[in-house]
């Protein structure tokens, strides 16, 4: 069957199985940027924005995003690339196969609650882990980055 | 790990449509969450969705906050109503679901319906008195469809919650914030009235009913009360054990905190 999303401000219409979850039909659309993780809702690597919303993309249906709005990394490359000299700046930027996850929850927290404090930030990230690092240089990148209104 | 395969989808453009679909094919399966579908279903021959059918929302009455059953956690979560109701204990105890994206997806009604032993959303319910509203059947308490609950074929179309001025305790005790609960528990005090809910133990949550009888009929409470009926609770409440925790080792807590609740929707905070 087909689907009708907008993937990062551009309709598409895209093929998928009833069973097909968002994570394969987002990387068979070429974004990329969207990686496999735990596969069951417990790393968040796989995150995207539906409808400005993070949700594990692992575990989201593809037929339920039917006429919904998704954003991946490539479609906010600027905040992406605004985040990322955050990341650096702090030493939060090791692997980088979270990065995209961690990407989207600060950029839907700005969106959100742009005023957010160190313990709202830490509850955004509840849900993405990362194996590198200790956690503190990328809520020290995230907080820098709500705070850069540039 | 591999697709779910799921040969039909069937879109319900009305909950009785829905439910038309439902009882025609035993087999099929209704889709009211996303959270765990994948984690326990891997062949479906069909799948009713409800999406889009306004079962999203939560409405408030001059007694009662009626919660759809599509509706997710985030957005109980921030609720300003349930946030006051019993100490906000149901937003408490939704926000402790894993993380952000999960609250995003997981709704009320798939955790109810699902009856999931690990829930951390069915206790407070349990504990707030909540009611099922389904679209064929008269409401039902919430403790007597987790009774008969296998092979109950009806759609959830509303949870009611009623808005009865009291105090509130929730808990949840998991190894990390991303695990599931080794137990949780929901204490509720409405003038005089308590409902203790244990959950995750590691079977399905129960009220602790011989210990709130006993505590019911005695005013005012004192600490010798709330200790005799933290002691009750866990006598009638059965323990198990998993690879999470054992069964003393979850009696012991339940033991604890059940005492700790009781002691903070009883006591003022200088009493305690």
């Amino acid at each position: 069957m087909k689907i009708n999303v907008e993937v990062n401000g551009r309709q598409r219409l895209l093929d998928v199985q009833n069973g097909d979850y968002l994570l394969e039909v987002l990387r068979a659309a070429d974004c990329l940027s969207v990686r496999r993780g735990c596969d069951s809702t417990s790393c968040g690597v796989c995150t995207v924005l539906v409808d400005g919303k993070p949700v594990p993309s692992c575990s989201y249906l593809a037929i339920r995003a039917d006429g919904h709005r998704i954003t991946t990394v490539e479609g906010i490359a600027a905040e992406a690339e605004n985040l990322a000299n955050h990341f650096g700046a702090e030493g939060a930027d090791q692997c980088g196969y979270c990065n995209p996850s961690f990407a989207l929850v600060a950029y839907a927290l700005k969106q959100t609650n742009p005023d957010a404090t160190d313990d709202e930030i830490r509850e955004w990230l509840v849900g993405n882990l990362c194996r590198c690092s200790g956690y503190q240089s990328q809520l020290l990148a995230i907080r820098h980055y709500l705070e850069d209104r540039s | 790990m591999p697709a779910m395969r799921i040969e039909n989808v069937f879109r319900a453009a009305s909950v009785e449509e829905a439910y038309k679909e439902y009882q025609r094919d035993k087999t099929s399966v209704l889709f009211g969450g996303g959270a765990w579908i994948k984690l326990t279903l891997k062949e479906v021959a069909n799948a009713i969705l409800i999406d889009g059918l306004g079962l999203d929302e939560v409405l408030e009455t001059p007694d009662a906050f009626e919660i759809g059953p599509m509706c997710t956690l985030a957005k109980i979560v921030s609720h300003p109503g349930l946030g006051i109701l019993h100490d906000g204990i149901l937003p408490q105890a939704c926000h402790q679901v894993m993380g952000i994206a999960v609250e995003n997806i997981a709704t009320i009604g798939g955790s109810v319906m699902g009856g999931f032993a690990f829930s951390d959303v069915i206790t407070p319910l349990l504990a707030m008195d909540a009611k099922l509203l389904f679209h064929k059947h008269e409401p039902m308490a919430i403790a007597d469809f987790l009774a008969k609950r296998a092979g109950f074929r009806d759609i959830l179309v509303g949870i009611n919650v009623p808005k009865t001025e009291g105090r509130g305790y929730f808990h949840k005790i998991a190894k990390t914030r991303l695990d599931f609960a080794i137990l949780n528990i929901a204490i509720v005090n409405v003038n005089g009235l308590y409902a203790i809910a244990v959950g995750a133990r590691p079977g399905i949550a129960k009220l602790a009913v011989a210990a709130m009888d006993r505590l019911n009929e005695i005013h005012p409470v004192g600490q010798y009360d709330i200790e005799n009926a933290a002691a009750a609770a866990i006598e009638e409440l059965e323990f198990g054990g998993n690879n999470r925790a054992s069964a003393e080792y979850r009696r012991s807590l339940a033991k604890t905190y059940i005492l700790r609740g009781l002691k903070e929707v009883t006591f003022d905070e200088n009493q305690r």
